[in-house]
């Protein structure tokens, strides 16, 4: 028993509109699959998490009466200290006595 | 604070910062941003019912649109360091921050694999 | 962030009753007799077995440890027994396994390698001959007593009549017919697209 190809489109047009689907006889090109994708982006711009996540400084600000520590914050100043003290600190800042600065000369 | 260094401004990410990492959030937002524009001239670029001109003009708006607003710019990087290689997706860290963190027991359900 | 690392450590393992022997009550039960709904907590969950056999919704409950998953499972079949709603289930789902592989030196050395596994249980609870209204009930209340670490999803199933002359409300445009493949996508792009479209730069091509 043969079935007409008439029908048989027929019978997917229909299936098609039950179904909410696009019906494309003719497989033209419709772009239809960019339509399709899911939105990508609110999990790309989420990646790095939320961007207004309370940070220290904030916090101190908040509970002014509290006395939070910074745990990584302390131990880079104390690593800081020790450093100065085996003389590996950062030089002092050269002062010169014409007042006016290298840039100013370099201008010239 | 001076002027910020991208054309538009955005807030910085709560985890580690470098330039790297500031660039890539950047990015990230403005394809965010502009990921329905760019799909619906994608859209009307490759429909082929649509008149060719029509399609031809949203080829040329696509291609005139900045890079950061194109997904292939975007990179995963580590959220701890900032590396850039071999950044396991699932926990968005680098090989080596993920093994330190699981040895510590910090990544839920996650074990020495034993098999 | 180490805030939250603390968070996951403080890990709970709750123990099932069922495992205890009723007969070893902590007091003792002759003396002093305890309702029938407590003593039903040493036991399996009761069920209500559906009679019509009309799927509702269904549970997946998803844990890394099995332990908290079957105690919780045995939970929502409780507290669905005791609102009236045929369930059935547990039905172990299967267990995934997620791999990773990784070099265990920061530099080089990549000969030496690590493994690392993640096995990831789920149950399935399926729901039957009730009204949405006792599911959300189900639903809030077993989210409100949830365990950490043991993640709820819940499909619900809604059947609905075919209308085939309906929805012929695509987007409009005047002289292309791009109505019907818009048509069933009431996205944000298709919205953008029809706007596109309507613009003084593309309706001059689409004349």
């Amino acid at each position: 028993m043969s079935v007409p190809k008439s029908r048989l489109l027929k019978l997917a047009e229909i299936s098609a509109k039950v179904f909410d689907q696009n019906f494309n006889p003719t497989n033209a090109r419709t772009g239809s699959k960019i339509l399709a994708q899911r939105l990508k982006g609110p999990a790309i711009a989420n990646y790095y998490g939320n961007p207004d996540f309370i940070r220290f400084k904030q916090l101190k600000k908040l509970y002014p009466g509290m006395n939070f520590v910074d745990e990584e914050e302390q131990y880079r100043l104390t690593m800081l200290e020790l450093r100065k003290r085996r003389g590996k600190g950062a030089p002092t800042k050269k002062r010169e006595a014409s007042g006016d600065g290298k840039k100013t000369k370099k201008r010239k | 604070m001076g002027g910020f260094r991208f054309p538009i401004k955005t807030k910085l990410p709560s985890t580690y910062l470098n330039a790297r990492v500031i660039r890539d959030n950047f990015k990230r937002q403005q394809v965010a941003d502009n990921e329905v524009t760019v799909k619906a001239l994608k859209f009307i670029a490759r429909n082929t019912t649509l008149p060719p001109r029509s399609r031809m003009e949203a080829q040329l708006q696509l291609s005139v649109m900045p890079n950061y607003t194109r997904m292939t710019q975007i990179k995963n990087r580590c959220i701890e360091t900032g590396h850039s290689r071999s950044v396991l997706s699932d926990f968005r860290l680098c090989r080596s921050q993920f093994r330190e963190l699981a040895r510590k027991g910090d990544l839920p359900g996650v074990k020495k694999g034993v098999w | 962030m180490n805030m939250f690392r603390q968070a996951v450590r403080s890990f709970v393992r709750y123990q099932s009753t069922t495992s205890l022997n009723p007969k070893i009550l902590p007091f003792n039960a002759k003396e002093t007799p305890i309702p029938k709904c407590v003593e039903a907590v040493y036991h399996a969950p009761l069920k209500i077995e559906p009679t019509h056999r009309d799927l509702i919704a269904d549970i997946q409950l998803r844990s890394y440890d099995n332990e908290n998953l079957d105690f919780f499972s045995s939970f929502v079949l409780r507290a669905g027994y005791y609102l009236g709603i045929p369930m059935k289930g547990p039905k172990p789902l299967p267990t995934k396994r997620k791999r990773w592989t990784v070099i265990r030196a920061p530099f080089v050395m990549a000969k030496s390698k690590e493994n690392f596994e993640r096995h990831t249980h789920a149950r399935l609870i399926r729901l039957y001959d009730c009204n949405t209204e006792l599911v959300e009930t189900l639903l809030s209340y077993i989210s409100k007593h949830g365990i950490s670490g043991v993640g709820i999803k819940c499909n619900l199933y809604q059947r609905e009549p075919i209308d085939l002359d309906s929805k012929k409300d695509g987007p409009e445009l005047e002289n292309i017919d791009i109505s019907s493949q818009l048509q069933g996508l009431d996205d944000v792009v298709g919205a953008k697209v029809v706007e596109l479209l309507n613009n003084p730069e593309f309706k001059k091509h689409l004349q």
